[in-house]
């Protein structure tokens, strides 16, 4: 009797652990996938993990609209309720991890035996170091380049083929292209330093600037960051503020674009510009090439990184989610279907991607692509060099003065951050 | 015991009245009771969204009034918007109300005409506004270059861009408009008759009648319209974010940026907290003088 019983509880027991060993460990994945090839991309790659995965790890993909996104994703944090897994912003992953909301991937990383420096592009992994860990993994990055109206340059009497290569060719051509109306306003402009996804900082990286020193410190006064203010200041002045504000309230972003309309000659635009090409002016006939500089050559990048909660109960299968996400052949099906340049290094290099001409451009420019540096105690301070930059452009200000104003601004913020911190 | 009073409470009729109106109730204490306790308390402390509020007392108020100017600037412009779109409101609605009152008839169809846009979606409108605004080929500009006037860049000029997004709160007058017009329904027809037997004309009429007459419904637009207006947010984010030179950085623009973008939740709340500070008794005055124009 007594040892039916004991073998009835023993058989008891046996059946519940194998119950709850075969019920999969649930992760919820967050991410801004919501419509359209890019939403059926990321199901098919969560589908594909959920069946390799059976019986061990489900993932229960929600794809959010990108306008609702942050706010849902920051609400749920707020609460202690986020998902295991999240798309996020690759330029402030640090001001999370500092947090200590984010998971450190990197002993997760050391187990699968993924060496990142040969799998992920290192501008974007770069972003995602904190302290000796790794807090996150770069899935998605773009480039800025320089596209080009073909028609433009010939009209102009410019060999559509030699595309400006540094900055003074740029305005060389500009100038051949512009064209001004019976008011004096612009018809067709050359090029517009004001416009599309043209910024300061880019021209400082350009002219070999930066904006950390060798300190680590964020130095936004330095002769050279001066000399460039300069330099915009004329450039701008040059064509008129009025005249390209007016251009550019004429041309906002988006269907009335400047440069989708044959308004403008040449524009910086992130890499993904080609398909509002393709689907707003099918025949334009536009070529595409590094930004010119004045110099050494360079470009900006961002992108989406995946971040795992340091608060999830199932950090093992969360880890393993986004390493697989971010692995090669998701992250090649990714850039396949989307045209979205991965953060996957051999995923980006696949042959047939490479054979793209703009593909191709894009991952080479990548390497010589920057982010901006992060700086914790003043995560939005390239904001306020904006800022700095249309105060000196409107004349209430000289560079020198503007950017002293602004370096001590950020020593108020620095030491507005350790006062609360 | 308990068990009786509760059985009283449910006979008494104003128990009904508290559960009809219970949703609001609800909603009031959740969602905005709530909230505003909240914020003062998150004012004293350091909280990014993530990790515990950390207390740091009156740290965030003392950052607030002697490192950071952009607030002043900020309530500048949200102080410039709040009389220059009210004042504009308040006399272009009583202007067309008046002239409503007097279209008989037709009063129906046009008072519905003033309010359709007041249900529209903000948003959609907003972009509609941004092409009439357009320097070049927008409405307004081409108008005004009918009469050989050259249009100025409106949301693209730091010195057009409040007046421009006061233009465009005109949008929403027709509410305005249909309280001057209850309003104005309920002033005696015999006050005109008299008047008009002793050979008042029709400008008389409106000054000596009509506004004095229609003062209290003045003062409450002009109160409520204020307090609307203090709130000004979305017209910012979406067409110009508050720029250029940041003369449209309204301080609701400004807490949200903080709040949401920068992470600095106890900062923001410590704004919020000021501006509720200054908009409290400013509305509190403009009630006592409301009150004491509708008792004349």
């Amino acid at each position: 009797m007594k040892l039916a019983r004991s073998f009835l509880i023993a058989l008891f027991i046996l059946v519940l652990t194998t119950i709850s060993f075969a019920a999969p460990v649930v992760i919820k994945f967050w991410h801004v996938y919501d419509a359209g090839i890019a939403k059926q991309t990321i199901d098919q790659v969560v589908t594909d993990f959920n069946k390799s995965h059976e019986g061990k790890i489900r993932v229960e993909a929600l794809g959010i609209s990108f306008w609702d996104y942050w706010d849902k994703l920051r609400i749920s944090i707020a609460a202690g309720q986020e998902p295991d897994v999240f798309v996020n912003d690759l330029g402030d992953v640090i001001m999370r991890a500092s947090s200590g909301i984010l998971l450190d991937l990197a002993p997760y990383l050391k187990k699968a035996g993924t060496d990142v420096d040969k799998t992920f592009f290192k501008a974007p992994l770069d972003m995602c170091r904190w302290k000796g860990g790794i807090y996150a993994l770069p899935f998605e990055t773009d480039v800025r380049l320089l596209f080009y109206n073909k028609d433009l340059f010939v009209k102009a009497g410019l060999d559509p083929n030699r595309p400006p290569k540094t900055w003074n060719e740029l305005w060389q051509y500009a100038d051949k292209i512009t064209k001004k109306n019976a008011q004096g306003d612009y018809d067709v402009l050359g090029f517009n330093p004001l416009y599309a996804q043209s910024y300061f900082w880019m021209y400082v990286w350009g002219n070999g600037g930066d904006f950390i020193d060798e300190k680590g410190n964020l130095v936004v006064n330095s002769s050279i960051v001066v000399k460039s203010l300069t330099e915009w200041k004329q450039m701008v002045d040059r064509l008129g503020l009025d005249k390209l504000q007016k251009f550019n309230a004429t041309y906002p972003l988006g269907l009335n674009d400047a440069f989708i309309n044959g308004k403008l000659g040449m524009v910086i635009q992130n890499n993904t510009f080609f398909s509002q090409l393709r689907d707003y002016a099918p025949n334009l006939n536009y070529g595409v090439v590094q930004i010119p500089y004045p110099v050494k050559p360079v470009s900006w990048s961002n992108g989406f990184s995946i971040e795992a909660s340091s608060r999830s109960r199932n950090k093992d299968a969360a880890a393993e989610f986004i390493i697989y996400l971010t692995s090669k052949t998701p992250s090649y099906l990714f850039a396949k279907n989307v045209s979205s340049l991965v953060g996957n290094r051999e995923a980006a290099m696949s042959p047939d991607l490479m054979s793209n001409e703009l593909w191709k451009l894009s991952v080479q420019t990548l390497d010589i692509s920057r982010f901006r540096p992060f700086v914790l105690e003043y995560p939005l301070w390239y904001e306020d060099l904006q800022k700095t930059v249309e105060t000196v452009l409107y004349g209430k200000s000289t560079p020198q003065k503007a950017l002293d104003d602004l370096q001590k601004m950020i020593e108020t913020q620095i030491q507005k951050y350790r006062l609360t911190h | 015991m308990p068990g009786k009073s509760i059985r009283s409470f449910w006979k008494r009729k104003s128990a009904i009245g508290y559960l009809f109106a219970a949703p609001w109730i609800i909603g009031l204490v959740c969602f905005i009771l709530g909230p505003i306790v909240a914020s003062f308390f998150l004012s004293f402390t350091t909280y990014d969204g993530i990790n515990p509020p950390k207390w740091i007392g009156f740290m965030n108020y003392k950052i607030l009034f002697t490192l950071d100017p952009s607030f002043l600037k900020a309530l500048g412009n949200t102080f410039y918007y709040m009389f220059g779109s009210v004042f504009l409101k308040v006399l272009l609605g009583l202007i067309l109300a008046v002239l409503l009152n007097n279209a008989g008839k037709f009063m129906g169809i046009f008072r519905t005409i003033f309010f359709l846009p007041v249900v529209l979606p903000a948003v959609p409108v907003m972009f509609l506004w941004m092409m009439l605004f357009n320097p070049t080929n927008g409405l307004i500009n081409q108008f005004l270059g009918i009469f050989g006037i050259n249009g100025p860049l409106w949301l693209n000029s730091p010195t057009w861009s409040k007046p421009a997004i006061i233009l465009m709160s005109l949008w929403g007058i027709g509410g305005i408009i249909v309280i001057f017009l209850a309003g104005l329904q309920g002033i005696p027809t015999e006050l005109y008759e008299a008047a008009e037997l002793d050979g008042a004309n029709k400008i008389q009429l409106f000054w000596k009648i009509t506004v004095p007459m229609l003062r209290p419904v003045i003062f409450f637009n002009v109160v409520t319209g204020l307090i609307g207006a203090s709130q000004v947010f979305a017209e910012a984010y979406i067409m110009t974010g508050g720029g250029p030179l940041e003369s449209t950085t309204f301080v609701n623009l400004m807490i949200y940026k903080l709040a949401f973008k920068d992470v600095q939740m106890g900062y923001a709340s410590a704004i919020s907290v000021v501006m509720f500070l200054i908009l409290v008794p400013l509305t509190i005055v403009l009630f006592r003088i409301y009150r004491r124009q509708a008792e004349f």
